[in-house]
């Protein structure tokens, strides 16, 4: 854990020397989430509410054309929970008797240099990225938050939204799509140390006509420690999004399915198989409104049976102006145990405003 | 309930701030501060006979601009160089289809004082050795650029660092934006360059081929090597790509989407109607007439893509637009 904590913080340190005395270009961006929740447990039990920040980024962008190189570091200041004292296995607030663990962390989220200049790899549009990166599976890192909950991969735990490793990221060629073979920890960028074996995951991306998006990913995930049996998660993913532009009303609609087996997870009368889907759309109203619709379907096991969760989301996103963008959600969580009884319902209102500088 | 009213009164309130703006008919463009005057120029004109239009010019460079661009946050992308096949993904995904249209070339002009005798040509290289940053106080003298040349002490000028020119300079020559040895004399002004190359016959400058021409009687214009042999910066060499690295044609791109806007349409035709004489005047260099033509039927074809990424050096614009 120190000599990976070691690494990530020399990469850290690395960039602000640069940054200090070398003649790189660079830009720094923030962007910072305020959030006011309020969340009703079935009927009426009323549940977490409250104003927090969730989300602060900083992040610095550097870039040195001529020695080909191009890096980034995020922090990532996080507090779910708006600092309060949570459990520390499932983040939730603890009564003030209770010891847990402050509901804030900063972490490097992103801490990574794209080598943009080798020779042949340069030529074919590829690039070389080492360090603290984006996985690309999925839409994992597409995701661009038009509703305030997380993609199904990343809401699920099918993989981390960011990993330590190295990738081969590739265009293809007149802008056809994109293609990434990526050898990472495995662990999520918060969790750098749970693993000794490395996650393999390859995935690309087609666009064959203007605004149609077809992706497959493939990850591969050995979670055995050295010296025990081989515990290899695998993972698939297909991703189809449709983008129409040529309307007066532009619309998005977005379908992924994603399929998971877990050794971890098996065992008697458990398939250790989840599988999953999310239905997205879009409609951009007018310049400076947008409405979002969602419909998730996760089923945890798929040898059992009404342990489907379901997950209706409809959200309205106000863009204020360029650096301002308001968001209003509202989400059920129809978890199926029970045969849909309305009693493990949960009601999540949450309004957002994102801004950025 | 309450809180469903606290929400949607502070929606309403936030929302009035903003909702003003969308009353009058809007053009963004943002993008390439190089063709910025030439785009900034024509908006005013436009505005004038088009008093319901607002215009707004943003100069975030070529790639902040094609970021906005391939988001649909704006009508039209100025941009110094075409479109990069990342760029083109990024459009595709977002399902945004443009018109890439030529409008002018922009041509750097190295000078030398009239008499200055000895610099005959200048590579690329030598051009670097001369400029890069590692050559403050050090490069002081001509002979340490070339053996040949005489010990003389070097005096530079250069335009100031906001200008497209130094951008596009440093770039082309030093390989990245902004990489320039600090001890030159900078200015906003291309005549304060003018007479101070004229007055020294040991000194170099760099500015746009138009000031270039209009003081033809008191500088010397250096061929510049770029690989294929010294090549002397005219408007047939311009045009026509030959004088490389300091020629490029510089662009716009129009959102076919946005050409759904009556007022986008009219403000590209406006444009492409005045941009050959306003080029002109902002000290660029215009196409030739038949491509202009060329230009304006490609638009009104609405013939999306790129001709000009991965474009050949020395191929001109008319045979580009017309593939």
């Amino acid at each position: 854990m120190k000599v990976k904590l070691f690494g990530i913080l020399t990469l850290v340190l690395a960039f602000f020397t640069i940054n200090l005395f070398a003649e790189v270009k660079t830009k720094f961006f923030g962007y910072q989430w305020l959030r006011y929740t309020d969340i009703v447990l079935g009927t009426d039990k009323q549940g977490d509410s409250g104003i927090s920040i969730p989300r602060t980024y900083l992040r610095w962008k550097m870039e040195d054309k001529d020695a080909g190189w191009v890096g980034e570091i995020t922090l990532d200041i996080a507090s779910e929970k708006g600092g309060q004292v949570v459990d520390a296995t499932t983040s939730t607030i603890t009564p003030t008797s209770v010891k847990g663990k402050v509901d804030f962390a900063i972490w490097p989220k992103y801490a990574y240099v794209d080598f943009t200049a080798i020779p042949i790899l340069k030529d074919i549009d590829m690039k070389l990225r080492v360090g603290q990166q984006k996985n690309y599976f999925g839409t994992v890192e597409l995701w661009e938050y038009p509703l305030i909950e997380k993609t199904i991969t990343d809401l699920r735990k099918v993989i981390a939204s960011a990993d330590l490793g190295i990738a081969l990221l590739g265009d293809l060629p007149e802008g056809y799509g994109q293609y990434e073979l990526a050898m990472h920890n495995g662990s999520g960028y918060k969790n750098l140390d749970s693993n000794v074996e490395k996650q393999y995951t390859g995935s690309l991306m087609l666009l064959p006509i203007s605004g149609l998006m077809l992706r497959g990913s493939y990850m591969i995930n050995n979670q055995a420690a050295h010296g025990t049996d081989s515990k290899i998660k695998r993972a698939s993913d297909f991703v189809a999004q449709y983008t129409i532009n040529f309307l007066p009303v532009p619309m998005q609609i977005l379908g992924e399915y994603v399929v998971v087996e877990n050794p971890l997870n098996a065992g008697v009368g458990k398939s250790g198989v989840s599988e999953g889907y999310m239905l997205f759309g879009s409609i951009d109203l007018l310049d400076w409104m947008q409405l979002a619709f969602r419909f998730d379907n996760w089923n945890a096991d798929t040898s059992k049976t009404n342990d489907e969760t379901n997950l209706y989301i409809a959200g309205v996103n106000f863009k204020i102006n360029e650096n301002n963008l308001l968001q209003i959600n509202y989400q059920l969580e129809q978890p199926q145990f029970g045969g849909y009884a309305e009693t493990s319902h949960i009601n999540t209102l949450m309004a957002q405003l994102k801004w950025s500088w | 309930m309450e809180k469903l009213k606290m929400l949607v009164l502070s929606v309403a309130m936030l929302l009035s701030f903003s909702v003003a703006n969308f009353a009058v008919k809007l053009i963004k463009i943002d993008g390439s501060s190089t063709v910025y005057p030439i785009t900034e120029a024509i908006a005013e004109e436009f505005q004038e006979v088009n008093k319901d239009i607002k215009v707004t010019v943003g100069i975030s460079g070529t790639g902040g601009g094609f970021k906005k661009f391939t988001t649909n946050q704006t009508d039209i992308s100025d941009a110094s160089r075409p479109i990069k096949t990342s760029e083109q993904k990024q459009a595709r995904l977002n399902g945004i289809d443009y018109i890439e249209l030529p409008i002018a070339y922009d041509g750097l002009t190295v000078v030398v004082n009239k008499n200055n005798k000895f610099i005959d040509k200048m590579t690329v290289a030598e051009l670097k050795k001369l400029w890069e940053p590692a050559a403050q106080n050090v490069v002081t003298k001509w002979s340490q650029v070339r053996d040949s040349w005489p010990a003389e002490k070097i005096k530079l000028y250069g335009p100031g660092t906001d200008s497209g020119t130094f951008e596009y300079f440093t770039e082309a020559i030093c390989g990245a934006v902004g990489k320039i040895r600090g001890d030159y004399t900078p200015s906003v002004n291309p005549n304060v360059q003018v007479q101070g190359v004229a007055g020294d016959k040991n000194a170099l400058g760099f500015f746009g081929l138009a000031y270039y021409v209009e003081n033809m009687d008191k500088l010397r214009a250096v061929p510049i090597d770029g690989g294929n042999g010294p090549v002397e910066p005219t408007y047939e060499t311009v045009q026509t790509g030959k004088y490389q690295p300091l020629s490029r044609p510089l662009f716009i791109y129009v959102n076919t989407r946005s050409l759904g806007k009556e007022e986008v349409q009219k403000f590209v035709e406006f444009y492409l109607d005045n941009v050959s004489k306003i080029a002109k005047e902002v000290g660029y260099i215009a196409l030739p007439e038949n491509a202009y033509e060329l230009v304006k039927k490609k638009f009104a074809e609405r013939k999306t893509g790129t001709t000009f990424k991965g474009a050949k050096v020395g191929v001109s614009v008319e045979e580009l637009l017309s593939k």
